[in-house]
């Protein structure tokens, strides 16, 4: 028992230590100083929790409402699904695929609904985080990263959907 | 000693302590030497769960703002790669901890059964005791 309260709170601690590291990212970047266009996209005036609606995100395993953030340049909204990962999507108005980093194991182009996306397997070294990035226009784009539970096995589930998730979102973006 | 180094030292211990714990109960688990209360373990994998989910949150949030690390010129090259790497053993070392967490979960449901096999058996010898059966 004391070992498992020990893992708990190490756990815990590991949290906070992961929000610390992965969030300050501060730094120049060329980019952020002039954000090219993206009036033309329409993106601006959309909701990203709007992108799925309750019955589609049932579909794909989703109970729970999405959470909406900013997380650097992104409107994002995430949905959990208890014991079995997330999946996020982060609308840019302001940056294009172009304009972002897309490192991971394994890059390749796919269509997405009438868009092109670049998708990303393994995001980061990550064993199960699956990302697809919608080219909208040049200089706006649509994220939708999906993980599981960190195993590598859980990879193509992942993939699976979150190009489930990128239809769904597709067909609603102008 | 570099930040990336920094991340790793404080996750892999995280992770490392999720995983010897995994293998106490397993091993209690299977001899039969370690047996909770149901509710106390469904207690403790009510919280591993909420614990579960938030890393998979923070997981998910980390790779979208590792999508905004843009390569810059100058210095911003060795920063960015600082950052980068940084990210990337971030990445690694939550992807053990989440992993490790579920691993946790599935041995303390074992310890779970492991419980109520003792209990049946114990009630099925008290049973006996009392020519009943």
């Amino acid at each position: 028992m004391k070992r498992i309260l020990i893992a708990a709170v190490l756990g815990l601690a590991t949290l906070s230590a992961g929000c610390t590291g992965t969030s300050g990212q501060a730094k120049p970047d060329p980019t952020s100083a002039t954000p090219t266009s993206g009036t033309t996209s329409g993106l601006s005036s959309i909701k990203p929790c709007e992108l799925m609606t309750d019955t589609e995100a049932k579909e794909l395993g989703i109970t729970s409402p999405g959470e909406h953030d900013k997380l650097g340049s992104a409107d994002t909204c995430t949905w959990t699904i208890s014991g079995n990962g997330t999946v996020a999507v982060g609308v840019r108005a302001n940056r294009g695929v172009k304009d972002l980093t897309l490192d991971g194991n394994k890059k390749s182009e796919v269509k997405v609904g009438k868009f092109t996306a670049t998708k990303v397997e393994g995001q980061d070294g990550s064993a199960d985080t699956c990302s697809l990035v919608i080219s909208v226009t040049d200089s706006s784009s649509v994220s939708i990263i999906s993980n599981v539970n960190g195993k590598s096995e859980d990879l193509a589930a992942s993939c699976d959907r979150a190009t489930k998730a990128a239809t769904l979102v597709a067909a609603k973006l102008p | 000693m570099l930040p990336n180094d920094h991340v790793q030292a404080v996750l892999s211990t995280g992770a490392a302590d999720i995983a010897a714990a995994n293998k106490a109960i397993a091993a209690a688990a299977g001899s039969g030497t370690f047996a909770v209360d149901p509710a106390v373990v469904d207690s403790m994998l009510k919280k591993l769960l909420e614990i579960q989910d938030a890393v998979n949150g923070v997981r998910s949030n980390s790779s979208m703002l590792s999508q905004d690390t843009k390569l810059g010129g100058g210095y911003a090259v060795a920063i960015s790669q600082i950052n980068k790497d940084f990210g990337r053993a971030a990445t690694q070392q939550l992807d053990d901890v989440v992993r490790e967490i579920e691993s946790l979960r599935t041995q303390l449901e074992k310890s779970r059964e492991s419980y109520r096999n003792v209990d049946q058996t114990h009630s099925d010898s008290f049973k006996n005791l009392h020519g009943k059966s």
